[in-house]
């Protein structure tokens, strides 16, 4: 039985608001989701939204760790939210042809006993090392739900992701 | 069909100055590069690994991270315009010579002509069998151009130590 298995593999052929995969087979232990992501908006970096099953009730929270410059660190954790923070974006003002990237996990999401659990890293480079052009992101967010994941939604919060910009979700098999 | 593949694996029988993984297939949408390492670096602290795609050595590449190695340490790190981006973290011959430090590195768009490539990685360095670090970082490399090589050379230390192991995967999209 393979370990690794693509479920999706998405990449723009223009620009979107989003990706989102729905009807995802229960039938793997944990997911795991590429992404690579550029956004039209000007700015150096852009948050995303990520949702489970349709989003819904305020039942997300998340904590975050957040490096965008030298000397500049801060974390923050929100409760009682419609999404969990999702992955930045590069924006149009980084170099051209730069992807911001990420891996998520979301560990046990078929699971209906217990509630849902998503961590990623997050990496927005830029050939500069001028602050706040730049971004590296730690998360971990819980969906309070205890229904199997069956749709993954990643919603851009400003600006359209462009072209090439790709998300892989994998599912992952434990031993059988 | 397997989704994540074995491409090479490079186990150091003797100290070596440089390791070098080449004709890397375009067959891939990521790699991950998982090594061990220890250099001959004789000075303080740790060492660390300049990595340069395809022979490139302009100054096309950049690199941040952030991480912390004590309890009152945490630090940030960016550079841009580099001529190599930094593969963290080895341990260094002045710390002991049987530690080895580790890290994770992922390598998203390899082969794809429209973006840039870029690197996240994770990694532990131990110093000393108690003084450690843990950081994660990013990187990139300012070019499209399929990646089909990358050498390794130690930063501060003149080669590699006997032991150090670099492991190269591939995974699939498809």
């Amino acid at each position: 039985m393979a370990c690794w298995n693509v479920i999706d593999h998405t990449e723009l052929s223009g620009t979107a608001t989003y990706w989102e995969k729905t009807s995802i087979p229960s039938s793997y232990d944990h997911l795991c989701v590429k992404t690579s992501q550029r956004v039209d908006a000007s700015v150096y970096e852009q948050s995303s939204d990520l949702q489970f099953n349709g989003g819904g009730p305020s039942v997300y929270s998340y904590t975050y760790i957040n490096t965008a410059g030298t000397s500049t660190y801060s974390s923050h954790r929100g409760s009682s939210q419609a999404q969990v923070l999702g992955p930045y974006s590069s924006g149009a003002n980084t170099l051209a042809d730069n992807f911001a990237v990420s891996t998520i996990w979301i560990p046990n999401y078929a699971n209906t006993s217990n509630y849902k659990s998503v961590m990623f890293s997050n990496k927005v480079e830029n050939n500069v090392s001028t602050n706040y052009q730049w971004k590296i992101l730690n998360v971990s967010g819980l969906w309070a739900n205890t229904d199997a994941i069956d749709e993954i939604k990643i919603l851009t919060s400003g600006g359209n992701f462009v072209q090439y910009s790709s998300f892989t979700l994998y599912g992952i098999n434990g031993a059988a | 069909m397997a989704i994540m593949e074995s491409i090479e694996t490079i186990y150091l029988e003797q100290t070596t100055a440089t390791v070098t993984f080449d004709s890397i297939p375009s067959t891939y949408e990521y790699l991950e590069f998982r090594m061990s390492v220890s250099t001959d670096y004789t000075g303080t602290g740790y060492d660390a690994i300049k990595l340069n795609f395809n022979g490139d050595t302009g100054s096309n590449y950049s690199e941040h991270g952030t991480g912390a190695y004590s309890n009152t340490s945490i630090w940030a790190h960016a550079a841009g315009s580099q001529t190599y981006v930094n593969i963290y973290r080895a341990s260094s011959l002045k710390n002991a010579g049987y530690e080895y430090g580790n890290g994770i590195v992922t390598i998203y768009d390899y082969a794809n002509s429209n973006k840039n490539t870029t690197l996240q990685q994770s990694f532990a360095g131990v110093i000393g069998g108690y003084y450690t670090e843990a950081a994660t970082y990013g990187g990139s490399w300012d070019s499209t151009a399929a990646v089909t090589s990358f050498v390794l050379d130690p930063l501060n230390g003149s080669n590699f130590l006997r032991g150090s192991e670099f492991s190269l995967y591939g995974i699939k999209s498809s």
